[in-house]
């Protein structure tokens, strides 16, 4: 029912951005994580807004940034609409703490990953089941 | 004929098995719950706003509330919504509020689908409640059984009972009854399935409200109505 596909970046190595990230967490950044995404999953483009996702500028410029709260952190998930329609890739599981990210260069991680995924999709990306 | 009806478990639930495997772990599974119901409330108080037209200021004075309040309210971060706030906002947007104790079949069934239509509600009218036809009640009933309302086929005049009870409802909510004589009795959905031949036998079905298992009749070509 949901309207949006959501994308992975995957690493010259195989491993799954989201994947790796989400193993890693509490189970209540996990739960997060999962409703924040089956909410935007069924929301209608011009819904993604703030407080659910915010449009960057500067060096992240093109990139989007899911933001959820969860143990006191502020979670910033990191990526850009494509490739293609009504798709959304992840490219880089980023957090907010003060007025930067961490990894501090999160924005330029983030833009050479959505370059990989726009001229290797199959190869740099996977679809992320919204559960 | 054959009369075996053969019955199988939905392949249409709106949870998958990989979700069900993470809700077996308590503490995953209650924060699932809870951010959950933190989306979709601040989502729903958004909605109802942008249906309505108003601003957040427009909501904030309805309210008798700053619009850095409303605000809060449609963070789906924020922590700390009251009862109190919700009345508030319920008696705004002039809907009733539902807060109760479910079971988790039927959360994850009223929660999976969040989508702007089903946030956007209407306040009260007198005429809608006095209006309610059948078809809107197994409605709800036929979504409480995880079906679709609206399957039905149609062959050459007759209507081909596939034998889904959705499609029997289907048939009622379109306004026809032929099909099969569905009824709500004393809160359980009753279908029952008229066949043509002689051979066939009537089949009455009753299911319990809420009935979390959808049935899936695959009868033989020939259920087909006979009125």
């Amino acid at each position: 029912m949901g309207i949006w596909t959501f994308r992975t970046y995957v690493s010259p190595q195989g491993e799954e951005e989201v994947t790796t990230w989400y193993a890693a967490q509490t189970p209540n950044v996990q739960a997060a994580f999962d409703q924040r995404i089956r909410a935007l999953w069924q929301m209608k483009p011009q819904e993604w807004r703030e407080p659910y996702t915010k449009q960057l500028e500067g060096p992240c410029d093109g990139l989007i940034e899911i933001r959820f709260k969860a143990d006191r952190a502020q979670q910033r998930p990191l990526g850009f609409y494509g490739p293609g329609g009504m798709v959304f890739t992840i490219v880089l599981m980023a957090r907010e703490i003060g007025d930067r990210f961490e990894p501090r260069d999160a924005c330029e991680i983030a833009q050479a990953r959505k370059a990989d995924v726009l001229r290797n999709p199959v190869q740099f990306s996977h679809v992320l089941a919204v559960e | 004929m054959s009369s075996a009806i053969q019955y199988s478990f939905p392949t249409s639930l709106p949870w998958s098995e990989k979700l069900v495997s993470k809700l077996s772990e308590p503490t995953y599974r209650h924060a699932y719950m809870v951010h959950g119901v933190k989306n979709w409330i601040a989502r729903q108080v958004r909605t109802l706003r942008e249906q309505r037209g108003w601003s957040q200021e427009g909501l904030g004075q309805q309210t008798h509330k700053p619009q850095s309040a409303i605000s809060r309210v449609e963070d789906p971060d924020y922590g700390k919504l009251t009862l109190q706030t919700l009345f508030d906002l319920a008696r705004a947007y002039d809907l009733p509020l539902l807060v109760q104790f479910v079971e988790w079949s039927d959360w994850l069934s009223r929660m999976s689908d969040s989508s702007t239509e089903t946030l956007q509600k209407e306040g009260f009218s007198a005429e809608a409640l006095t209006d309610v036809g059948a078809g809107q009640v197994l409605g709800d009933v036929a979504r409480s059984l995880y079906i679709d309302p609206f399957e039905q086929n149609t062959i050459s005049g007759f209507t081909y009972h596939s034998a889904n009870v959705g499609g029997a409802i289907g048939f009622l909510t379109a306004g026809t009854i032929n099909t099969a004589t569905v009824g709500l009795v004393y809160g359980n959905l009753i279908a029952h399935a008229q066949p043509i031949t002689e051979d066939d036998e009537e089949q009455d079905f009753e299911f319990e409200r809420p009935f979390h298992k959808a049935f899936s009749q695959s009868l033989e070509p020939g259920w087909i109505n006979n009125d």
